[in-house]
């Protein structure tokens, strides 16, 4: 029979959330280090002071973070026979190594690198090469570009709108002062949090966390999010770039919830879009039979601090016609009720799709970490809501938050 | 683990590890070289799609995927991808093992009835796939052709490998053209499956966190109709040599140039050729990322692959316009300097660690589980991850030195991106 992970969250006295599950069986072990200072944090309060920063402050300190005297921390997890990487989202940066002998000696680099910031000039501006051609590359990725556009046409002015790695001209204005006091701001313990999961010891990481953070001074930043009206900026983008077919993407503007609510009202809300207009959904067979899609439409959502969208991706020859076809779909529901039968399908497939999804040392790492980071009770908060959530509740939801206007269409056409 | 032959031309490994929920079960069709031609790769594309979207008891997609999903998530994919000069057609299905199912559905048992009907009772009837369902598939089929501009990196790839293996089989794109793909049949469709189930090698892989006798017992099922026997295909087919180097240079409506180069060689021993990979690119100090990335800041990616098969080695990144010939004299001078033996102690350990590293992830999934397994079949090497281990440590300096001194430079490809930067907006 297979072993449960054993979990546990403590908070330890210098003020870092610790995420521990120790994974019998497994032979590699991984740890995530990550702070909640992320791409869309782009103005802060700290010492009475109003800081504003340009798009792509965090990416960039991210990259250099991994940067010491002697070249790159990456070489140092490498002599442990680890393998180390991070990444940036709208609301977090994340530090991640992964293992399968020394861990606690990597642990203890990854502790310690992220609390040991080098900032010089030269290092910063070959730094500033490599990341302008990461966004050229995610310029001329269509996926991207798409999620960008759709993200550009429903916020006024919700930092999301610009991408995680910021912009050419926003890249070219960050310095190593800018890159050093947003360190100082966000990376302290209080606004931290550590996941780590495989085959490890839960004592040794909160031991050696405790040891390394001890003495951090405390938090004084506060982050700011500008005011976003309820009302989409645009209700239609679009993009020209080199793709065979056009591909589009129909998101609706949701109010912003915070912690166990916002779980909630995700998982009512994919629900409810999974009902409409999911793959198994008479809506998806009618699109196909009539030639307007030729697979079904991915469904998801995004969300966050003062940001929250539902969405829909797919690709068509005529993109309009899909999203006309839609919201008839959604007003028919809306006066039909949903299928009761499908509703219960898909909560026994979120059920199996969470306990198979969390089957690694990565992915149990991932999951607490998105749980910690946005303020859950629980990682496993999911398998609760599941339980209790009922058709009624998943219509409530589709009522409220599937609004034609507050919906927008963006859509990248072939050049 | 055991792999034993459980009808002519079919293997079968199973893997038990009681750490997963799950369970996994691939089927590997083995579409030997002489089948990989520009009519019927198109037809093997299809099939993946064309045996996972309906089945005659589920005929529509609908009803197939609700099946799915009410065994808690379960999922039934297929793909395609080279393997030499041959292809290999995967057919995967993952399901949540039946102890956890809170409800005590016998959910294996209804997924290999589901895996045996997509593959048994697919839904055709009178020598032919249903016209609706194979009027979708060959639309997708034929956007996903259409698209494959899209993600500009593996279009390279694919640009580079039509050059450095042209007139091999190996040069045909595995879902092959549109013009080809054009003129399949239902009927035609039909007629590649029936042959594939009754005269293509199977290699199939079951992990799963306790013995699963029914797994091997539905293959036995599936494929009692072959009476004769069904050799396994050659898959070693190194490329042929190229007199002197190519160079193609393609424009592309991208900020973001691309950049591959293919190399050849004779005859070095696969460890020693996935170590020399991991220390010029994909070990993560390896000489690429150090010194291209790190030092010159020419590229946020830059990595190598090996494919043991064609006895090859290819670089690719990305990098700004009026740098791309930098970043060639930059590949040329990596290779030049592990050809010299000029490359730190510490990196050839780190690469040797990077291996074994590479090989205990594998083992903490099922997907890497059945990979490893499949690397009896598709290079001979039924090793443990412990002699493996030991196989890389014994390599020295010299041995890959002599190992680059044998890469020759076969083809260099260039997507040119013509657009400045601020363009896309």
């Amino acid at each position: 029979m297979t072993a449960e992970p054993k979990c546990s969250t403590v908070r330890l006295g210098c003020g870092l959330t610790v995420c521990t599950a120790e994974m019998q069986g497994f032979g590699t072990a991984c740890a995530q280090l990550g702070t909640r200072f992320g791409s869309a944090h782009l103005q802060y309060r700290s010492g009475g002071r109003l800081v504003a920063l340009p798009p792509g402050t965090a990416h960039f300190l991210e990259h250099q973070l991994f940067k010491n005297e002697d070249g790159d921390v990456d070489y140092q997890f490498a002599a442990l026979g680890a393998a180390s990487n991070a990444y940036t989202e709208f609301d977090r940066t994340v530090y991640h190594f992964r293992t399968a002998e020394h861990f606690p000696e990597a642990l203890a680099l990854l502790l310690d690198f992220v609390q040991r910031p080098y900032f010089a000039a030269e290092s910063v501006e070959n730094e500033r090469s490599i990341i302008a051609q990461e966004l050229d590359e995610a310029l001329d990725d269509p996926d991207d570009r798409l999620f960008f556009t759709l993200l550009e046409g429903l916020y006024h002015t919700h930092p999301v709108r610009f991408d995680a790695v910021g912009t050419h001209e926003s890249i070219r204005q960050i310095t190593p002062e800018i890159l050093h006091r947003s360190w100082e701001s966000f990376y302290r313990p209080q606004n931290m949090i550590l996941c780590c999961a495989g085959d490890l010891h839960a004592e040794t990481v909160c031991e050696t966390a405790e040891r390394l953070f001890a003495g951090a001074p405390p938090m004084q930043a506060e982050t700011l999010m500008p005011e976003e009206p309820e009302t989409v900026a645009h209700s239609f983008l679009s993009r020209k770039m080199s793709v065979g077919k056009p591909l589009f993407a129909v998101g609706f503007k949701c109010p912003p919830v915070t912690g166990d609510a916002l779980e909630r009202t995700v998982l009512l809300g994919t629900l409810a879009l999974e009902l409409i207009a999911g793959s198994a959904s008479p809506f998806t067979e009618q699109m196909l039979s009539e030639g307007l899609l030729t697979d079904a439409l991915s469904v998801d959502c995004s969300a966050g601090d003062g940001w929250f969208t539902l969405f829909l991706e797919g690709e068509s020859d005529d993109p309009q016609a899909v999203t006309d076809a839609l919201l008839r779909e959604i007003e028919t529901a809306r006066q039909q009720g949903l299928d009761a039968k499908r509703f219960g399908t898909l909560r026994r497939c979120g059920y199996g799709d969470l306990l198979i999804s969390r089957n690694s040392p990565p992915a149990m790492a991932d999951a607490m970490m998105q749980a910690a980071a946005a303020g859950l009770s629980a990682h496993d908060l999911r398998l609760r809501l599941l339980r209790q959530i009922t058709l009624q509740d998943a219509e409530a939801c589709m009522a409220a938050l599937l609004r034609p206007d507050r919906m927008t269409l963006a859509v990248i056409e072939p050049a | 683990m055991k792999r034993e032959e459980i009808a002519p031309g079919v293997c079968c490994t199973a893997c038990t590890d009681a750490k997963f929920r799950s369970c996994l079960l691939e089927l590997n069709f083995l579409i030997p070289a002489e089948k990989r031609t520009a009519e019927l790769s198109p037809c093997y594309a299809l099939l993946c799609d064309l045996l996972t979207a309906s089945t005659k008891r589920c005929p529509s997609r609908a009803d197939l995927t609700e099946q799915l999903d009410a065994l808690y998530a379960a999922d039934l994919t297929a793909h395609l991808t080279s393997c030499g000069d041959a292809l290999m057609l995967t057919v995967s299905a993952e399901w949540l093992d039946d102890s956890f199912s809170p409800d005590g559905t016998a959910v294996t048992a209804e997924m290999l009835a589901l895996v045996y009907d997509c593959l048994h009772d697919p839904n055709a009837e009178n020598g032919a796939f249903d016209a609706e369902e194979f009027r979708l598939c060959m639309q997708n089929l034929l956007d996903d052709i259409d698209c494959e501009q899209n993600d500009k990196r593996s279009f390279l790839l694919q640009k580079a490998a039509e050059l450095a293996y042209a007139g091999e089989p190996a040069a045909l794109p595995p879902c092959g053209t549109r013009a080809a793909a054009d003129q399949i049949t239902p009927q035609a469709a039909y007629a590649v499956w029936r042959d594939m189930m009754l005269h293509t090698a199977v290699d199939a892989v079951c992990v799963s966190p306790r013995e699963l006798p029914a797994a091997g017992e539905m293959l036995t099922r599936l494929f009692a109709e072959r009476k004769t026997a069904v050799p396994f295909p050659q898959l070693a087919a190194p490329g042929r040599k190229k007199p002197a180097p190519q160079f193609y240079t393609e424009d592309t409506d991208a900020v973001q140039s691309k950049l591959c180069a293919v190399y050849q060689y004779d005859s070095i021993p696969q460890d020693t050729a996935r170590l020399l990979n991991a220390v010029l690119g994909t070990a993560p100090n390896a000489l690429l990322f150090r010194d291209l990335r790190e030092k010159l800041g020419l590229c946020y990616y830059c990595t190598s692959s090996v494919s043991l098969l064609k006895s090859s080695l290819t670089v690719d990144l990305g990098v700004r316009t009026d740098q791309i010939e930098a970043a060639q004299r930059g590949i040329e001078a990596e290779i030049a300097a592990i050809r010299r033996g000029d490359f730190p102690d510490a990196l050839l350990e780190e690469a040797k660690r990077w291996l074994a590293y590479q090989d205990a992830v594998g083992a903490d999934s099922t997907g890497g589980i059945a990979a490893a397994c499949m690397r009896h079949t598709l290079y001979g090497d039924d090793r443990t991850a412990a002699a493996r281990r030991d196989a890389v440590q014994q390599i020295t300096r010299e041995m890959l030195t002599d190992a680059a001194k044998q890469l020759r430079l076969g083809t260099v490809c260039v997507l040119r991106g013509t657009l400045r930067e601020g363009a896309v907006s």
